[in-house]
């Protein structure tokens, strides 16, 4: 992994997030947004800008790749480069969630 | 027959927010946005309702149209049409839960202001450069001989003219900026 990627992508929003962890398995943008809307009980509603700016950075990127075309929606996928940035996320994410936890008690 | 009327209004780049404002202004008093050319801009007489309109500056989307498009009809917003660079959406405030836009979160709204700052700013600098060597040439060409004073004066006219508004754009663009990341 560059720097660049580093730089860009870690710490990453949360809509950069959820998109990884839903492009786990392929699906286009629109599905990701209901997805999200479901996973976090409808607090979390993505906008299609801000979807739109993100799956096109990250296919630049290489994060994710473009799998095939249905019905004018984009699917895609999450890449090997992109699951290695989300494990760095999940891993900051996880210490982030145990100091809190221990702020808590 | 529908009724139409036709505006005149200048916006410089960074002012999309204002722009946005007039448009949904326009709607609530019964007048949706049909057509726009530049600084024309046409409207057709409507049930006057809260709209919000948006705009985006997006090179991708323009790019790769029929995907960009479906990705903002599946949530709801309406492409009304592409103007100098910009696309305009809009959503009914009745159709939405809450303060909704194009953009949920900073940065995003701050990759949009870079977006215009990229595409735009390449242009405007050229137009400058166009506007400065020919004055830069007249008054090198009036040191050296008399009566290319008076082309210089002539030729000074549009370039302060230019150069007032690249100050108001600058003032605009830290503006905005600022906006951006105060979150406003």
């Amino acid at each position: 992994m560059d720097a660049h990627i580093r730089k860009v992508y870690v710490p990453m929003t949360e809509t950069g997030f959820y998109i990884l962890l839903c492009l786990r398995e392929e699906m286009h943008g629109y599905s990701v947004v209901r997805r999200v809307e479901e996973m976090t009980g409808g607090e979390i509603r993505l906008s299609p800008g801000t979807m739109y700016g993100s799956l096109s950075k990250m296919e630049k990127d290489g994060l994710i790749r473009f799998v095939r075309e249905e019905d004018k929606r984009k699917l895609y996928v999450i890449t090997p480069l992109g699951r290695e940035v989300l494990a760095l996320e999940m891993r900051r994410i996880e210490r982030l969630y145990k100091n809190m936890m221990e702020a808590r008690t | 027959m529908k009724e139409h009327r036709t505006a005149f209004r200048y916006f410089t780049i960074m002012e999309y927010e204002k722009e946005q404002r007039w448009l949904e202004e326009r709607h609530r008093a019964g007048w949706k946005l049909v057509g726009a050319m530049a600084c024309f801009y046409r409207f057709e007489r409507c049930q006057p309702e809260e709209v919000v309109y948006q705009l985006d500056y997006s090179e991708d989307g323009r790019a790769r149209r029929a995907e960009y498009l479906q990705l903002f009809r599946d949530c709801g917003w309406e492409h009304v049409l592409d103007n100098v660079g910009y696309s305009y959406f809009r959503k009914p405030k009745a159709q939405m839960c809450g303060d909704e836009g194009i953009f949920c979160d900073m940065e995003s709204r701050m990759d949009m202001f870079r977006r215009i700052l990229r595409g735009r700013m390449i242009l405007l600098l050229a137009l400058l450069v166009c506007l400065f060597l020919p004055a830069m040439a007249l008054l090198i060409a009036g040191a050296a001989e008399e009566g290319a004073g008076a082309d210089l004066a002539w030729w000074s006219i549009p370039t302060a003219a230019v150069l007032v508004l690249y100050i108001a754009v600058a003032v605009q663009t830290v503006m905005q900026y600022r906006r951006i990341r105060r979150g406003a």
